[in-house]
């Protein structure tokens, strides 16, 4: 539960992470849902663990394709 | 954020019990040293942040908010230390209540209850900078860049910034490091395929070649196309025999194997191998160096775990900003030892792959040994293998922790490429036993051959799919890094730029003297250069040749840049403690202009022992109201001392026929108000060079001078033929000489049994008359509105005056006669 707190971010991050995930949704390589859930972790206020950074970039496989 | 309309504070500091109706608006605070003022700044600071900077802050080392926040005599009862703030929160248009007691510190009682006012607290809580001592402000002017760069960095909270960085940057590292190591995978199952096709290189085309020649042995038809899909063997029937080794294949791999030896150490490896065992001898020479490379992963690892209040350990409290910031610093001074560390990582990567190649080379052929008949002892091989792969632990070791130096330097001096002899006799057995196999049939060769190939092949093929999703979860990785590092250095240097730009401009509006001025905020990796301009002559650091008034302004205008940029329009208050005690007064009415023109929607509460300043600030329009401590002792606490309460308090004085009291209350005004009125009035006041001036020294000067203006005031009135201002400046004048006879200023110099000193051995009849007197003085000088009540000054301030004014402008008394 401790780990969903949200913590308040200075406007100063608000303006990088807003700048920043602009230009990740611009750049065509990088899939917007995981930039949108990257996004959302940012902006959580606390510094991302290794795993939270994998689980919003690369999500577990829906399942093998044939 | 809010604005502070009271402040109520209990057993707090050097405060027993005072109320400040500071009414939303900016607030001065006046007193001489060590009469409570900084302890009304740590009373706000510790209501709004559960912290007082004074006690916690570095070099507090002894001193704790707990222990020493609440009044000496209540140390041992916190619970009676509380400070109480009531306030608006404009942004939301309500009012609260916040109280927090020093029985516990972090607790703060907040009434009404209401979500989005708990958020503006909470978040007034992260932002303890609102409080400016001139001590503080030092450490933006005259600090190392690093040590700047860190403060500046914690003020504009940049420092989650830099977190941010460091979490995608090690994101990207560690997927690298899984990238390299799955290309390694790839590159070995690569050259076995090669090995066992017998094709110095990867071509398609010849390995199809390879299999279909040994298809058409088993009549099977020559495939097509290579695919994932593709099977060498497909159609073959096993052989009745089993296949063991497969003498060509196997001979082919021994031979790869021999010839990598005999080719001893590759001249690239041998290159980074010196390199990287240079490093590390130095490393391990430079003490310092060993200790900041052994701690940095150790620094790393704690800095993460400081996330919360208390230890994750042992739950006992720390200060988590305090010990962040000094992990931090351990970090930076290991920078240069974190570059050599990176180079010895490139360098080590590339040695592992070329170990881990000999080692899988080894293991095949101990394999092969353990098959033949007899079998040919593979001991030595799976030593040699083994010492392989401890030399390779010890490079991978070296790299997750560099205190593991000592393993590293012996894998490096260990030659592994060099095979031990018992190794290389039983390699040598090996081929000579697998070369004395007896031919199998062309048939079953060829099945054994397509088997081995499919293996390889189907190796190659899954190292590679691992080797790409790794490649592009590196990619995508670094990318992420590198988009954040683009994107949040240019909001940085942008917000620098800016930064710098606005402390111009506040600069050059209390310095108008310095029109060229110009500053200058430049970052580098951990760094951040402050150069300013000196009088044209280039940029220098503030400290290099400006005075410490001029420092003191430069470090009040960055701050308020910084603000202004941290907190925008949520920057509605902040307490400036002290902070403009040494700058000129030619330039004080222009700093309380900057703050009141730039800043209209920030309440300032201001602290200083200056009563002059304190003057400035009301005249200025600055602040409507303030409070002058007149003392303090440890039983009271600060002696609240309202200048327009005085009189009340000397009646009261009277009225309990304390003549010395009533005495000694007036004198002590008198001395406040007169340093302010030979300021204004620009008093021809006798020079002390220790500027020690008492009320005799200033009070009869000041209203000689303020006679002497009206007179001048008459003039310039009858030069313009503005008789009814004449009139009106006679009266006045004529006002004037009656009252200062009365209160016998005059002749203070020539009757002692009228002087000041001897106020106290008068009667109480005699002692009200020159109360009186000097009430009815000083009210006839002030402006006659309620509202303003200010005591006019001289404009400008140098050269010939041309005005005498009130902040207000009632009194406006024009002195020119050209």
């Amino acid at each position: 539960m401790e780990e969903n707190k949200t913590e308040s971010i200075s406007p100063t991050v608000t303006k990088v992470l807003d700048e920043y995930i602009a230009v990740l949704h611009a750049d065509e390589e990088i899939d917007n849902e995981a930039v949108d859930r990257l996004d959302a972790l940012l902006r959580k206020g606390k510094v991302p663990k290794f795993d939270d950074i994998d689980a919003a970039l690369i999500p577990p496989p829906k399942g093998d394709k044939p | 954020m809010i604005r502070i309309k009271a402040i109520h504070i209990e057993e707090f500091r050097g405060i027993r019990d005072l109320t400040l109706d500071l009414g939303g608006e900016n607030f001065g605070i006046c007193g001489p040293n060590g009469t409570g003022k900084s302890g009304v700044v740590d009373a706000i600071e510790f209501c709004l942040t559960g912290n007082v900077t004074r006690l916690s802050g570095q070099g507090q080392g002894e001193l704790s908010v707990k222990g020493h926040a609440p009044h000496v005599d209540h140390r041992a009862n916190p619970n009676k230390a509380k400070v109480t703030i009531t306030a608006t929160v404009p942004s939301l248009g309500k009012w609260v209540k916040i109280t927090r007691s020093l029985k516990n510190p972090r607790a703060v009682a907040i009434t009404p209850a209401d979500a989005a006012v708990e958020t503006i607290i909470k978040e007034l809580q992260s932002h303890p900078e609102f409080a400016l001592s001139r001590r503080e402000i030092a450490k933006y002017i005259v600090t190392p860049p690093a040590q700047r760069s860190t403060d500046v960095q914690t003020l504009l909270r940049l420092d989650h910034i830099g977190d941010l960085r460091k979490a995608l940057l090690n994101y990207a590292n560690k997927y690298k490091r899984e990238a390299e190591e799955a290309e390694r995978a790839r590159l070995l199952a690569e050259g076995e395929l090669k090995v066992a096709f017998g094709i110095p290189a990867l071509d398609w085309k010849k390995v199809l070649e390879k299999a279909n020649a040994q298809r058409g042995v088993l009549g099977l038809p020559a495939l097509e196309e290579l695919t994932a899909q593709t099977s060498f063997k497909e159609g073959a029937t096993e052989g009745g025999k089993k296949a063991s080794i497969v003498k060509d294949v196997a001979l082919a791999d021994l031979s790869a194997l021999s010839t990598g030896i005999q080719s001893g150490e590759p001249d690239d490896l041998k290159e980074l191998r010196e390199s990287a065992l240079a490093s590390l001898k130095k490393l391990k020479d430079d003490e310092k160096a060993l200790s900041l490379a052994r701690a940095h992963g150790f620094i790393t690892t704690g800095l993460d775990l400081v996330t919360e209040d208390a230890c994750p350990l042992c739950d006992k409290p720390w200060n988590a900003e305090e010990l962040r910031e000094h992990l931090k610093a351990k970090l930076l001074s290991a920078e240069a030892t974190g570059t050599l560390l990176k180079e010895l990582s490139n360098e080590n990567d590339a040695i592992v792959r070329g170990v881990e190649t000999r080692a899988a080379g080894i293991r095949k052929a101990a394999g092969y040994a353990a098959m033949l008949d007899p079998a040919v002892s593979s001991a030595e091989l799976d030593t040699y293998a083994n010492a392989l792969d401890k030399a390779k632990a010890a490079l991978e070791a070296f790299e997750d922790d560099p205190s593991q130096i000592e393993g590293a330097i012996a894998a490096l001096v260990a030659e592994w490429w060099k095979v031990p002899k018992d190794a290389q006799s039983w390699l040598d057995e090996t081929e000579k036993g697998i070369k004395a196999l007896p031919d199998i049939s062309a048939k079953d060769k060829a099945i054994d051959f397509l088997a081995i190939c499919q293996d390889r092949y189907e190796r190659l093929l899954a190292t590679t799919k691992i080797a790409k999703g790794m490649a592009g979860r590196y990619a995508t990785a670094q990318k992420v890094y590198d988009h954040y590092n683009t994107v949040s250095n240019k909001v940085l240097e942008d917000i620098y730029d800016a930064v710098a730009k606005e402390f111009t401009e506040f600069y050059k509006a209390i310095n108008d003297d310095e029109g060229k001025f110009v500053g200058e905020l430049k970052a580098a990796p951990a760094k951040l250069s402050f150069n300013v301009d000196f009088y044209g002559r280039g940029t220098f650091p503030p400290g290099a040749y400006h005075s410490e008034g001029h420092q003191d302004g430069m470090g009040l205008c960055l701050y308020l840049a910084l603000m202004k940029h941290t907190l925008s329009d949520k920057f509605t208050y902040a307490v400036l403690d002290d902070v403009l005690m040494s700058v000129d007064t030619g330039h004080r009415r222009e700093v309380c202009r900057l703050l009141k023109t730039n800043f209209p929607n920030t309440q300032f509460v201001l602290t200083t022992h200056d009563r002059v300043w304190l003057q400035y600030m009301k005249t200025e329009g600055l602040i409507q109201n303030g409070q002058f401590f007149g003392g303090w002792n440890i039983e009271t606490g600060p002696r609240i001392w309202d200048d327009t309460d005085i009189w009340t308090e000397i009646q009261e004085a009277l009225d309990k026929d304390d003549v010395p009291r009533g005495a000694a209350l007036l004198r002590r005004y008198l001395e406040y108000i007169s340093a302010v009125l030979a300021d204004n009035l620009r008093a021809k006041v006798e020079y002390r060079g220790d500027d020690s001036y008492d009320v005799g020294d200033l009070l009869p000067p000041a209203l000689t001078q303020w006679k002497d203006r009206l007179k001048k005031g008459i003039k310039s009135a009858e030069h313009w033929g503005h008789d009814d201002v004449i009139a009106a400046l006679e009266a006045k004048l004529a006002e004037a000489e009656t009252l200062i006879a009365k209160s016998k200023t005059e002749q203070w110099a020539i009757n002692k049994s009228v002087h000041f000193n001897e106020w106290e051995n008068f009667t109480k009849a005699e002692f009200s008359e020159v109360a009186d007197a000097f009430k009815a003085l000083l009210d006839h000088i002030r402006c006659q509105k309620e509202k303003c009540g200010g005591y006019p000054y001289l404009t400008p301030r140098k050269g010939p005056s041309e005005q005498l004014r009130c902040s207000c402008g009632a009194v406006n008394i024009n002195l020119k006669t050209k």
